[in-house]
């Protein structure tokens, strides 16, 4: 069963690069990319997303907007978020470690370092998410 | 001081080019003379700085060819556009880190810009540094608007 991921940048290269880093964690992974949070959101209803990789400053609906959505709705508050973003100062970290980010990766990041995450999330024991996208109610 | 930060700027430019695009600065460390180079990137680190990044052509095809890790000699619209603004973005997010901004201060999204720095020339409230320098042979220009309050 392949690994659904879904990738959230404004920036088509950068959803590129992680799709690259992303392979190289040698997992069956399918992609599935939002530009911004309102297509991740919908992205979401639409399919069963095991991991999400969102950037924070983004169009439309930025990263932590987009963060407090998934937060709130229960069909999706346990997907594990990792957040990528050049963001480093520490109260934005604690805001989007208090809306159940799972990890923040800092750009420029090492590929390496974004492998090694994806396994502790996706590693042994992992059980793919139930699809739950039929009673996904509107955010 | 501003030529702290411009110094500063040239630091994250290097290392963030160095780790996503794996390019390096020339040997020849000094400043080359400043030039009308095509692609201008703008971002705006919260109200006190505007940071922009000046892109000789061939370079700005070497960064996007090693950051989006191919071969491809011309890399085609969007994604050469969309590999310099992200540069961009990661320069300027670093530069907000680094210098400690508080965090209700907003990371712009980086843009192309016809315009340039010269448009704060007038304003008596805004310092202008600009410097050139050489990134694998090929010049880039960095510049801080510092906008005093």
């Amino acid at each position: 069963m392949l690994y659904n991921i879904l990738i959230i940048d404004d920036s088509p290269s950068m959803r590129k690069v992680l799709q690259k880093v992303i392979a190289m964690a040698g997992l069956p992974v399918e992609y599935f990319e939002a530009s911004d949070g309102i297509q991740g959101l919908d992205q979401c209803r639409h399919h069963r997303i095991d991991v999400i990789f969102t950037d924070l400053n983004m169009p439309n609906m930025d990263g932590f907007t987009f963060l407090k959505q998934i937060h709130q709705n229960p069909a999706f508050d346990d997907i594990p978020v990792l957040v990528v973003s050049t963001e480093g100062r520490t109260a934005l970290i604690e805001e989007a470690l208090k809306l159940g980010v799972a990890n923040f990766i800092n750009k420029p990041f090492q590929a390496e370092e974004i492998a090694d995450k994806l396994h502790n999330i996706l590693g042994e024991g992992y059980d793919h998410r139930e699809d739950r996208t039929t009673e996904a109610p509107d955010f | 001081m501003i030529t702290e930060k411009i110094e500063l700027l040239k630091r994250l430019t290097f290392n963030i080019l160095k780790e996503m695009c794996f390019l390096f600065q020339s040997e020849d460390l000094s400043s080359v003379q400043s030039e009308e180079l095509p692609i201008l990137v703008r971002i705006d680190c919260g109200k006190k700085y505007s940071l922009f990044l000046h892109f000789d052509p061939i370079l700005a095809h070497t960064i996007a060819r090693n950051f989006l890790g191919t071969a491809q000699e011309v890399i085609e619209s969007p994604f050469l556009e969309s590999a310099l603004t992200e540069v961009v973005n990661m320069v300027g997010g670093n530069f907000m880190n680094a210098t400690h901004m508080e965090s209700t201060a907003h990371l712009s999204l980086p843009e192309i810009v016809e315009e340039d720095w010269r448009v704060f020339g007038h304003d008596p409230r805004t310092r202008i540094v600009t410097e050139a320098i050489k990134v694998n042979d090929r010049p880039l220009q960095l510049t801080i608007a510092e906008h005093m309050a």
